[in-house]
């Protein structure tokens, strides 16, 4: 699948102008991302840094503003609305640059890298046996490495609520195509696979589960992002199904607002 | 009869060992009553393809053969696609 072709890409795309909202910013995803860059730790020995799935670049730059040169970044981004924010947003910063490209395909020379990070992306991959092997290339021998991404047991309360909904407006072969648009990693088999690419004794692999409480409006802003059904369902079924998973949402109700469990897993690798 | 007991049986256990659910009743709802989500549902056509030898085209299936163990057995045993029963 091309990156034009990959609806996942073509929705991030789509939402690139949205994308730095407050809304944002103030959903589940953006707590997450502000939980995940306090893991991300910028030495200064690492010259070469590299961000995948950079997105807008907000991160990116922050971490930039704050490690000038000769420390030098790279935004690795495939939506290409995104990366183009990314790029006017790195224009301010001497030492980033943005550039095409997803995990399964970095455009990166082998051993070239002294840290890597990603946040929230790694659960898009099509390939995670391809993609490891590509971080593993693209790092140096003594490279580091913070992944923060999605697990299998990610919003189990909504999606107990919203797949009878789903399954009444879409055929299980929808279904299906819709779930592989994402990967739904356990822990273990996250630990397998970045354990057959990398050293074991440098490797810690760990998983949270944290509630997050919004409510109706705050969740649908954002938590359609993360489940491909949406991107299956029928055009003149939109509206209809809209209403049905919604209605199943507000279901959860509590006196704290709409609980969703993000299922984090996070990837880490150093040297000590 | 002896038939679909036996798949029931054997469908029942696979629910267990596979998915790691336990389902209630032969005719409890899997997808209303919240046990079977998308990618439960993706591994089960998987699962059902390799333990009893099956092919299942997705782009064929209806969704109401897979509601409950019952209706699994009954779309296994009624021609659904051909089924070595005999298989463990």
């Amino acid at each position: 699948m091309t990156a034009t072709s990959d609806p996942v890409i073509g929705t991030y795309s789509k939402l690139a102008d949205v994308y730095d909202d407050p809304a944002n910013a103030a959903s589940c995803w953006g707590h997450v991302t502000q939980h995940s860059l306090g893991l991300i730790t910028v030495r200064d020995s690492h010259r070469t840094v590299v961000d995948v799935g950079c997105g807008t670049g907000r991160e990116l730059t922050q971490l930039a503003a704050s490690h000038p040169p000769p420390v030098q970044f790279i935004g690795v981004e495939p939506a290409a609305n995104m990366r183009k924010l990314a790029a006017t947003r790195a224009s301010d910063h001497a030492n980033v640059r943005v550039v095409d490209g997803r995990f399964e395909h970095l455009p990166l020379e082998a051993h070239s890298v002294d840290y890597l990070y990603s946040i929230l992306a790694f659960h898009w991959t099509t390939d995670p046996q391809k993609s490891v092997a590509e971080l593993a290339r693209v790092l140096r021998p003594t490279g580091e490495m913070d992944l923060t991404f999605i697990g299998r047991n990610n919003g189990r309360e909504f999606i107990k609520k919203t797949t009878p909904v789903f399954f009444r407006y879409m055929t299980p072969a929808m279904m299906a195509k819709a779930v592989s648009l994402r990967q739904q990693l356990t822990l273990d088999e996250v630990t397998a696979l970045f354990h057959d690419a990398f050293d074991a004794r440098r490797l810690t692999v760990s998983e949270s589960y944290r509630p997050y409480y919004d409510t109706l409006e705050g969740h649908w802003a954002w938590w359609v992002r993360i489940e491909g059904q949406f991107v299956g369902v029928p055009q003149d079924k939109k509206v209809a199904c809209d209403q049905a998973v919604r209605a199943a949402i507000a279901t959860l109700q509590t006196a704290e607002g709409i609980p969703y469990t993000v299922h984090l897993l996070h990837v880490r690798l150093r040297q000590d | 009869m002896a038939t679909n007991t036996l798949l029931l049986d054997r469908l029942t256990k696979l629910f267990s060992d596979r998915l790691h659910l336990d389902v209630p009743l032969p005719e409890t709802d899997l997808i209303e009553a919240g046990l079977l989500d998308s990618l439960q549902f993706v591994q089960l056509v998987v699962y059902l393809e390799e333990d009893f030898g099956i092919h299942v085209s997705m782009d064929d299936l209806e969704i109401d053969h897979f509601r409950s163990l019952g209706s699994i057995a009954a779309f296994l045993a009624n021609g659904g696609a051909v089924v070595d029963v005999t298989r463990q």
